[in-house]
């Protein structure tokens, strides 16, 4: 009888009804979806992480500090050296270890004749195989990725710019690591477009066999990257890959290699990633602090404007027990369609963004984040906003329901009637 | 015919009731003695102020007295709980109020019914039961309706019907004609009546319109909290 009498009573009082569930189902939405951008953000961060540093980086450490960080003068001087000492330790944690050499290059429109258009570029000279682009290989438009480390793949924009095309040829231009000049004439055998038009721009791909010999660095690299298995164990490889590598390399003459985890390697995105988490976090927080404030007294005014009625059932012979079970009953009602809305509402607002990406600005690219975000979508999260509205629902609502069961059924029966 | 003649379904001894206002206290009954036998038809008169609502909310376990007993079917009922009131209430008394008090989100026949509900009463009895009671007040063609598409009289009736559906032994109706025009009091206070006599109910109103006391068999003088006569008045059973 309680519930269908809750029921009831929810439809027949639908205007508050509506301000109380409607007040959870827009909670729960801006919850959800900005909960969900938040975690985009994040999302986007680690995925980036991995073609950027992969999970513990290995370089010379100069290059930071070079106001060139494309000069070869930092590049690591036996790279083969260090990728086998790392086979020899076989970390099994370690998934795969790669070198990367990327440089800067000219890309120059490779026609005879005029003024041919070109562009200042980074070269990233990878493994074919390699694991640290598939950022690029997703975004590919024509062709493969380095087929049989074949040619140079660029973004339809660089190749736009250079006017060059799938199929055609480009001139790259390097200086090697004595200062000559070197160009080739690369077959474009991939074009990608990606999101971020500032890495279209500046950033293309060869074999990394092929950058070694232009650059005259065979068995050098700019960076080790080594995958894990598990991103968490990146800080523990790291700091015990240090140590071993310094312990083998002491006896030569160029200095100790430095290792980083990504955490380190991306110092200044983790701390801004912190920073943004921690003040959409606040202001989350706020907003669920008010909203609970605004159901609470929704729920409140909903219950003490029928005081009348509730006397009437007590005078009838309800129990006050029963009477704080029907009351409940009636705001678990409104809290659980207030959810459901929420969710709706909530996943059609983060459906949307994820259909366009959220555009944050150039501001993001440049801080090593997507321009793009596309918001990530987590069951635990979107149960946690719903209960959570529910909870603050059915928590004011026994309130309001303490509160009626504490006034006599006398005073119940006096008051005014507003239904 | 002597009260005494039938076993008392209500006494009421040296019944007191004090409301604490700030610093002052406000003797709404100052020692109330009363006996209401099986069937009669008592009608409790007084102006605004003089504790007609105090006295029925005492002897309806809706209100404690604050000294003195209320025996209801022979039991002492002014020490009881809150779960025990709410339980005397649902089997042996039946309310009718000033306004209604219809629970709006129910119709008449589901008014009717709610106190079965409470008292779990099977769901065929109930329908029995609701069925012959909406016939008894006259409103078998608004048994769908809800309270606000009823007028006045209708409501009243409802109430009535919905105060007798438990069977009770008393049925308290505060003012029950305060909010409806005369004529409509007339159409009321009939039913009252006619359930009085034909089915034995017995009841105890309050009023303060002299046109309605006469429809009780006792009239019961109150003021300042104290019943100060009683006559016969022109109804009620024989
Ligand atoms: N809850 C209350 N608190 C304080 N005083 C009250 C309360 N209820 C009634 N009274 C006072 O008790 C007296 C009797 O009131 P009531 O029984 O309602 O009278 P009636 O029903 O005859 O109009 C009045 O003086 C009224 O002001
Ligand atoms: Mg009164």
């Amino acid at each position: 009888m309680i519930p269908a009498l809750a029921l009831r009573g929810a439809l027949k009082h639908w205007k508050r009804s509506v301000v109380t569930a409607g007040a959870v189902a827009v909670a729960c939405a801006v919850m959800i979806a900005v909960g969900s951008l938040l975690n985009g953000i994040d999302n986007s961060f680690l995925d980036s992480v991995i073609p950027n540093s992969g999970h513990v980086r290995i370089d010379g450490g100069v290059a930071r500090a070079a106001v060139n960080p494309l000069g070869l003068r930092g590049l690591l001087p036996d790279a083969d050296g260090l990728l086998d000492r790392i086979r020899e330790i076989g970390d099994p944690r370690v998934a795969a270890a790669e070198k990367i050499l990327s440089f800067g290059a000219l890309l120059v429109e490779d026609r005879g004749e005029g003024d041919p258009r070109n562009l200042a570029m980074r070269g990233i000279g990878v493994s074919p195989e390699t694991r640290f682009a598939d950022n690029v290989r997703d975004a590919l438009v024509g062709g493969d990725f380095l087929p049989g480390g074949r040619g140079i793949c660029l973004s339809e924009e660089a190749a736009r710019l250079v006017g060059a095309r799938l199929g055609g040829t480009v001139l790259v231009l390097v200086r090697d690591r004595s200062s000559q000049p070197w160009y080739e004439s690369l077959p474009v055998t991939g074009v990608f477009r990606s999101e971020s038009r500032d890495f279209d721009e500046t950033t293309f791909y060869v074999a990394e066999a092929k950058a070694a010999e232009m650059l005259d660095a065979a068995g050098q690299a700019r960076e080790i990257r080594l995958l894990l298995s598990r991103r968490e164990d990146a800080e523990k490889v790291a700091a015990e890959l240090e140590k071993a590598l310094a312990a083998a390399g002491s006896g030569g003459d160029s200095p100790a290699p430095r290792v980083q985890a990504w955490q380190a390697a991306n110092a200044s995105v983790v701390g801004l990633l912190v920073f943004v988490n921690v003040m959409l976090g606040v202001l989350m927080g706020l907003f669920a602090v008010v909203a609970a404030a605004i159901i609470a007294n929704t729920s409140l005014m909903s219950v003490m404007e029928r005081l009348r009625e509730f006397g009437t059932m007590r005078a009838m012979g309800l129990r006050a027990r029963e009477l704080e079970k029907l009351i409940l009953a009636e705001g678990a009602m409104n809290g659980l369609a207030g959810a459901l809305v929420g969710m709706l509402l909530g996943s059609a607002v983060v459906a949307l963004l994820m259909k366009g990406g959220l555009d944050l600005g150039g501001m993001m690219e440049s801080l090593g984040l997507k321009r793009y975000n596309r918001p990530r979508p987590d069951p635990a999260w979107y149960a946690l906003c719903a209960l959570a509205g529910v909870g603050v629902c059915l928590a004011a609502t026994a309130r309001a329901a303490r509160s009626v069961r504490s006034r006599s059924v006398a005073e119940s029966l006096a008051a005014a009637d507003a239904s | 015919m002597t009260r005494h003649r039938h076993r008392h379904i209500l006494e009421v001894q040296g019944v007191t009731k004090d409301y604490q206002l700030g610093k002052t206290t406000i003797h709404a009954l100052r020692g109330v003695d009363l006996a209401v036998s099986q069937g009669d038809f008592v009608s409790i008169v007084g102006p605004s102020g003089c504790g007609k609502t105090t006295l029925l909310n005492i002897i309806g376990c809706i209100d404690k007295p604050t000294s003195g007993t209320v025996i209801l079917d022979g039991v002492d009922v002014s020490t009881f709980d809150d779960d025990r009131e709410a339980d005397t209430r649902l089997s042996h008394i039946g309310f009718i109020f000033q306004s209604f008090n219809l629970v709006g989100v129910l119709d008449a026949r589901e008014n009717i019914e709610f106190p079965l509900i409470l008292a779990k009463v099977p769901k065929a009895e109930r329908a029995a039961r609701v069925d012959r009671l909406v016939d008894l007040v006259g409103l078998s063609e608004f048994a769908k309706h809800k309270p606000d598409e009823l007028s006045g009289g209708q409501r009243q009736r409802v109430a009535i019907a919905r105060a007798l559906v438990n069977k009770p032994s008393l049925v308290i109706a505060d003012e029950p004609t305060a909010n409806l025009d005369s004529a409509t009091s007339t159409t009321v206070m009939e039913a009252m009546r006619r359930l009085n006599e034909e089915e034995k109910v017995t009841f105890i109103f309050s009023t303060h319109n002299e046109l309605i006391e006469r429809y009780a068999r006792r009239v019961l003088s109150i003021k300042d909290g104290v019943i100060t006569g009683e006559r016969r008045g022109g109804g009620g059973a024989a």
